[in-house]
């Protein structure tokens, strides 16, 4: 051990040394290339991946010239050098896209900002989004019919500042887990099937708009999470058509809460209500 | 007496807040639903009782509750755009593309100052592209390729500078394509131009820009 160690820093072996450190480097595979290769790729497989029902990926994404930085021209790319095959930041909204969510991104190992809103895709969101989308800043998703769960390793995407997730069909809790995204300042999940109590959140740029119209939802800033058994949306004992009743003052009490799902209940109901005070109306007048 | 005035007075009040529309934007889609044939019931949920349109299917709002997007691509629908359209000045997403809607595109569409994507596309529209359609300073992406749209581009179209996608294919547009249009390749966004399947004539000029990039033929009948 003594002797090797003596052999490597003797002076004569120290140029072999170095040079073979040197093949070593130049022999390794692309993780020490600039990301050329793999981003190529990343975009081949997302052409491939999605239907493009509009043509624009079919016309503008042609593979077959490839000098440097040639994919810096595709629509919807822009890189971080224009003549060097390096994805900054991949921008298809509204261009008639369909199908899942492309994970051939995962090769666009620079990515920093997705914006795929405004298309046709659907299916689930990939629950290793977090090695796909590792150093992504800005991920934009919304106006999709993405269904399924936010996934859990969403959190680990650490250096996330914009996450729309708005107007697609998940469901579902939001990971608690999200709150450690500590560079978020915008955050929607509004128009979704979303349930459950919301992340606590330090910042002050997360409002009850983030969460909108997901009737599910409950928790600061939203209304709070009641014991389910004593809300008002619990299971109904009556099932059928609502009979017609003949209205009395004691009865009127009962009947409400049962009627909320209704809509001939609310008519009923208010038609009751009148009833009821027309008569005590006239009581009181006749006095 | 001074009761009769009072009342009169509370009721000239009450007639005046009633005319003041507190629900302009929704009336506005009621108004459109009725003059469409909805065979799929894509507007069931549009109801003219509502306080604000922002409940509606295919309607999205932002947090003052004015409308900023119709998203009604492919469903059927036809009937006409109504010019009062033009009135949801927060519009920004006006998608009706893939429907059946006829009539001509109502000038008053160039009102809507916001709108960032006008898709028109996929329809029988008739008449012509608005004149009114270079005040859309925000447009990104134009379509109205597959109608039966006649007269010629207007060169206003040129204003616009951000636009991305200008896709007017597949109508029966005629006259030259003014060379201020071609330009935005250059001088503005756009990426992608399509003017193919038209009545176009003229020349298009070259430029050595190597942005320049015109996906498609343009037809010229004396060719």
């Amino acid at each position: 051990m003594a002797l090797l160690g003596h052999v490597l820093l003797s002076k004569q072996h120290l140029d072999i040394y170095i040079g073979s450190v040197l093949l070593l480097l130049l022999l390794s595979n692309c993780s020490f290339s600039f990301g050329v290769e793999s981003d190529i790729n990343c975009l081949k497989s997302i052409k491939a991946s999605l239907e493009d029902t509009l043509g624009y990926l079919n016309s503008s994404w042609d593979f077959s010239n490839n000098t440097e930085g040639f994919i810096c021209n595709f629509l919807g790319i822009e890189c971080w050098h224009p003549h060097e095959s390096k994805v900054l930041n991949i921008k298809l909204s509204d261009l008639g896209l369909k199908g899942q969510f492309p994970l051939g991104v995962e090769n666009c190992t620079s990515l920093t900002g997705l914006d795929l809103s405004s298309n046709q895709l659907g299916g689930p969101l990939p629950h290793d989004i977090d090695r796909i989308l590792s150093f992504v800043t800005s991920l934009d998703l919304s106006f999709n019919s993405f269904s399924g769960l936010i996934p859990l390793k969403l959190s680990n995407c650490s250096y996330m500042n914009v996450l729309k997730l708005d107007n697609n069909q998940l469901s579902g809790n939001i990971p608690a887990e999200v709150n450690q995204l500590t560079r978020l300042k915008t955050f929607s999940v509004a128009n979704n099937a979303l349930s459950g109590e919301v992340p606590l959140f330090n910042t002050t740029s997360i409002t009850a708009d983030s969460y909108a119209n997901n009737p599910g939802l409950c928790g600061h800033p939203l209304k709070s999470c009641q014991n389910k058994s004593k809300s008002v949306c619990g299971p109904n004992l009556l099932s059928g058509p609502v009979p017609q009743l003949v209205f009395g003052a004691d009865s009127i009490g009962a009947l409400q809460v049962n009627f909320f799902r209704s809509r001939n209940g609310v008519v009923i109901v208010a038609a009751a209500g009148f009833g009821v005070g027309f008569a005590l109306f006239f009581e009181i007048k006749l006095q | 007496m001074g009761c009769r005035v009072l009342l009169g007075f509370l009721l000239a009040a009450a007639a005046v807040i009633a005319s003041v529309d507190c629900n302009s934007e929704g009336d506005i889609l009621n108004a459109w639903k009725t003059q469409l044939t909805d065979p799929n019931n894509v507007l069931q949920s549009w109801d003219p009782t509502l306080v604000n349109p922002c409940t509606f299917f295919h309607v999205t709002c932002n947090s003052e509750n004015s409308v900023t997007r119709l998203d009604l691509g492919n469903a059927s629908l036809s009937g006409p755009l109504i010019p009062e359209l033009g009135n949801l000045t927060n519009l920004q997403y006006l998608e009706v593309f893939g429907n059946r809607l006829s009539g001509s595109i109502p000038n008053e569409i160039g009102n809507l100052r916001n709108l960032v994507s006008l898709d028109l596309y996929k329809n029988n529209f008739t008449g012509r592209i608005p004149k009114s359609f270079g005040h859309l300073h925000f447009l990104r992406f134009l379509r109205v390729f597959s109608n039966s749209l006649t007269g010629r581009i207007p060169p206003n179209i040129g204003n616009l500078t951000s636009l991305e996608i200008l896709e007017l294919n597949s109508n029966r547009l005629a006259g030259p394509l003014p060379f201020v249009v071609l330009e935005l390749v250059r001088f503005g966004q756009l990426k992608h131009l399509d003017v193919s399947d038209n009545l176009l004539a003229g020349t298009v000029h070259r430029t050595n820009s190597t942005r320049f990039r015109v996906t498609t033929i343009i037809q010229d009948p004396q060719a």
